[in-house]
């Protein structure tokens, strides 16, 4: 572990015991389990893949924001993935979406507890871990949304 | 909707007829529960432009429940209740009560809060018709939820469920509910297969109980079920059971709150304009709903149904006034002594709070998130108005501490140049926050006003006036205790001409929403510069001028005000805050048009507030689209879109202010013209009651006591010793 990463840790050590203080050890222990509740709540671990369709991956529920999204965006370790190689199809959808099809009129709903499945058309990603950015845009509360996913690439068969 | 019939205090909503859009609202002081108006537990709202289904329990600000099903057969498949079922419904201050007829079987289906547990009782019961006896079958089944509500749409997907005793558990990351039943089920399932109990791990849905009951017409069957839960520790002693062993009370004790806590509000009467006299029946009628005591020590209201059902301290703030008004002076004392528990003393990023700061949310737990640019300007002014209602500064005294951070809290945010306070950056630290191993979330907030979602850095003027109220306050507090509190008025006064000076927008007649740090004016239209026009602190006619600017129908919609001119280039219909009607900007329009003089505006302004009350069956939507009058990502009832508009009855229209601490109280009326006569009875004031009835030129006043009050008008005064009558003579409506 760096130093940067230590110190960043023992500042949120500091945070919560005085949390603790002022307000009591219950609410360290209730922001840690809504925490914890939140750690598993948006990203479906270990579904970030490589198979024939290209790399996927799944959502539980919608990050931060619920209802339904008039733009979406997904960069990949950085790079932006073109819309028209980004699809998104929601658990009980007929069939998925592409990207850039979404817009005000034809929105995007990702439903709450419900998986939603991405698909982006990359044919190789190299083993070991990726970061994958989703932006998403309500379609009544303008400001962006975002998620950022950091996991090991499963590879599940050649294309 | 039915017209709920006047003077039937008790009554919310009656129908015979099916009405699955309507919601139901059932509301305790720990729990709720949401039904719809088929007497399903199911209520599909469009949420941010999605459906989504809101009904089921809720208890200490966890959603308890999705949807929740019964199903009822006779020698036979089971039926549906609900919306094919259903013959009346009525919904009261006791709770719900639902009758269906289907297969030849009457089912009533009483829903009522539990008053000692955070969930709901409910009481089933099941009568064969023709005369034969019958055997029948009950099913009832639902999805556990357990995810506060203080987090947007986030359903876990990882539960562990067990039986302990005759009590059926479902625990989720500390979140837990629990189902009592009398009598037990003959068959259990959970999700679909056969389940006795046994510890089961996983996604769980679809927890279904199943009950065969022998019947006859002279003995129907009856089950009773007790939902509730929250937080893990709200378990202890197995609270269900206990409520299953007093069940005949749930619907009593749940009224008698309510017959007790109306009969200590004033009434109003307003004959030439009686809608605002049920406006104000149904407005006081939803406030009560918004109360809550999630656990001890923690009072407060949320902020609205069906997904701001937690406590936000800014919508707080806007009620805490109406509450004063209606006579509840205990509610808001132990309301302040809750959020003010909760200051901060430190900054801690991880939830966005500066030093001095209030909470923005506050749930059991306690579960704080901070990082606002005004909910903590609203409290000094609470209490102020506080001491002037009650004439006690006890409390007073004790919060000053709290009162004199929030004002370094400022102080810290203030550009030293103009005396402005800065708004913007209040969530730049919680990106630490915001990091779940892997897994980062965040949204791009960069300023968090009253209308959040939108930028509106670096000096939004609504925010400059609630900063000029905080120092007001604070100094007149501290005048009243003794205190010396040096160079806050000073302050104040610098920030009011910072405003006249900055501020005027003289191409629109109106006022900028905001200025930047390089004093490049913010050419937006917002009804939020109107607030600077109720403070008083624009000249009569620049006053006028812009409320009159506000009632033109780029900003003024005949169904409210917009939050954003339609002229504007960024204005959308549906952007909650550029663009969509929201109800409480009608009731600052209301307050500003009356005060600068406006009153036939002003009152008007009231009539939208009210018929959106009556039209929506007593609820009050948080916002509409500002293209048509129709609501889009909207809570049915906010107490934001009801508060305000109560206070204006009192406050504005009625012209009352009190100054309890000195025994007296301003009356100025502002009635328009062509009115006749409007009464106010019983309004608490200290430990009396004032009465006042108006008509053109005088106000008739009684006083219950202790003591001499004294009425205070724009050109005369009169004292009211206790128990007397006296009258006060008030200037004819220009």
């Amino acid at each position: 572990m760096g130093a940067r990463a230590l110190s960043v840790d023992f500042s949120v050590i500091w945070e919560g015991l005085e949390i603790g203080e002022e307000f009591g050890f219950l609410s360290l222990e209730e922001l840690a389990r809504v925490g914890r509740c939140l750690e598993h709540a948006f990203y479906e671990p270990g579904s970030l893949a490589l198979g024939p369709e290209g790399v996927t991956f799944r959502l539980k529920n919608p990050p931060l924001r619920m209802g339904a999204f008039s733009h979406l965006r997904v960069l990949l370790d950085g790079i932006e993935v073109d819309g028209e190689r980004a699809w998104i199809q929601p658990e009980g959808a007929a069939a998925p979406v592409r990207f850039n099809r979404i817009d005000r009129q034809n929105p995007v709903t990702i439903p709450v507890g419900r998986p939603t499945r991405f698909m982006l058309e990359i044919p190789t990603l190299s083993a070991g871990r990726h970061t994958l950015r989703l932006e998403l845009r309500s379609i009544a509360i303008p400001p962006l949304v975002w998620i950022e996913i950091t996991d090991v690439v499963r590879h599940t068969g050649a294309p | 909707m039915p017209p709920v019939p006047r003077g039937r205090e008790t009554s919310v909503y009656a129908t015979d007829v099916p009405v699955p859009t309507i919601p139901v609202l059932v509301t305790g002081l720990l729990g709720s529960a949401l039904l719809n108006g088929a007497g399903e537990f199911s209520w599909v709202r469009e949420t941010r432009g999605a459906p989504i289904d809101w009904g089921g329990v809720y208890g200490q600000g966890v959603r308890l429940t999705g949807p929740w099903s019964l199903r009822v057969g006779r020698a036979g498949p089971t039926v549906a209740l609900g919306r094919d079922t259903l013959v009346s419904l009525v919904h009261d201050h006791g709770g719900v009560l639902a009758t269906h007829r289907t297969g030849g079987v009457e089912v009533r289906d009483e829903t009522a809060p539990l008053s000692s547990s955070p969930g709901i009782g409910r009481r089933i019961t099941l009568t064969p018709l023709g005369g034969e006896p019958a055997t029948l079958t009950l099913e009832s089944g639902f999805d556990p939820f357990l995810a506060p509500v203080l987090i947007e749409g986030v359903k876990p997907d990882l539960y562990r469920a067990d039986r302990r005793g005759s009590t059926l558990v479902v625990e989720s990351h500390g979140f837990v509910l629990a189902l009592d039943a009398d009598p037990l089920p003959g068959a259990m399932q959970l999700g679909g297969a056969a389940w006795r109990g046994e510890k089961r791990v996983g996604d769980l849905r679809d927890l279904a109980l199943r009950w065969t009951l022998p019947t006859t017409a002279d003995a129907p069957a009856s089950v009773s079920l007790s939902l509730l839960g929250g937080l893990e520790r709200t378990l202890r002693g197995s609270p269900g059971r206990a409520e299953l062993s007093h069940r005949s009370s749930w619907r009593p004790a749940a009224e008698s709150g309510w017959t007790d806590w109306t009969g200590g509000t004033p009434s109003l009467e307003f004959p030439d304009a009686p809608e605002l006299e049920e406006g104000y029946r149904l407005a006081r009628q939803a406030l009560r709903m918004l109360y809550t005591a999630p656990e001890p020590g923690f009072e407060g209201m949320v902020a609205g149904f069906p997904w701001y059902s937690s406590i936000w301290c800014r919508d707080l703030a806007w009620m805490l006034p109406a509450v004063e008004w209606l006579g509840d002076a205990a509610w808001v004392e132990r309301s302040l002594a809750t959020v003010f528990r909760f200051q901060a003393l430190a900054r801690l990023p991880i939830l966005a709070a500066r030093p001095g700061e209030l909470p923005m949310q506050v749930s059991p737990g306690p579960l704080l998130l901070y990082g606002t640019s005004d909910t903590s300007l609203y409290y000094p002014g609470l209490v102020h108005r506080h001491v002037g209602h009650t004439g006690s500064v006890e409390a007073a005294r004790r919060w000053l501490p709290v009162l004199e951070r929030i004002v370094e809290l400022g102080i810290a945010w203030t550009e030293p140049a103009t005396g402005l306070f800065t708004n913007g950056g209040e969530l730049e630290g919680m990106r630490q926050a915001s990091s779940f191993g892997n897994v980062h979330v965040g949204f791009d907030a960069v300023d968090t006003t009253i209308w959040d979602s939108t930028d509106r850095r670096d000096h939004a003027i609504d925010v400059q006036v609630l900063w000029a109220e905080t120092l007001e306050s604070v100094a007149a507090i501290g005048q009243g205790l003794g205190h010396r509190t040096p160079g806050l008025m000073e302050r104040a006064g610098r920030v009011r001409t910072a405003v006249r000076t900055l501020y005027p927008w003289p191409a629109e007649g109106y006022l900028y929403d905001s200025i930047r740090k390089d004093g490049t004016p913010v050419a937006k239209l917002r009804p939020n510069a109107l607030r600077a026009v109720s403070a008083g602190w624009l000249a009569p006619d620049a006053a006028r001028d812009a409320v009159r600017r506000a009632g033109a129908d780029d900003l003024s919609a005949p169904w409210g005000v917009r939050t954003l001119s339609t002229r504007d280039p960024a204005y959308d219909p549906q952007a909650y805050h550029d663009g969509q009607v929201w109800t409480i900007a009608t009731a600052w329009a209301a307050d500003a048009a009356l005060r600068a003089g406006e009153r036939a505006l002003g009152v008007d302004y009231l009539r939208r507030n009210a018929r959106c009350l009556i039209d929506e069956g007593g609820y009050a939507n948080e916002c509409y689209r500002g293209d048509r009058p129709e609501p889009f990502d909207s809570c049915f009832l906010l107490g934001f879109s009801v508060a305000p508009f109560l206070t204006n009855l009192f406050q504005t229209l009625w012209g009352l202010s009190p100054h309890m601490e000195r025994s007296s109280i301003d009356v100025r009326p502002r009635f328009p013209m062509e009115w006749r006569r409007a009464a106010l009875r019983d309004l608490r004031l200290g430990a009396g009651r004032l009465s006042l009835e108006w008509t053109p030129e005088r106000v008739a006043a009684f006083w219950t006591g202790p003591g001499t009050l004294q009425l205070t008008g724009e050109e005369a005064s009169v004292d009211l010793p206790s128990g007397a009558s006296a009258t006060l003579t008030v200037p004819r409506a220009p």
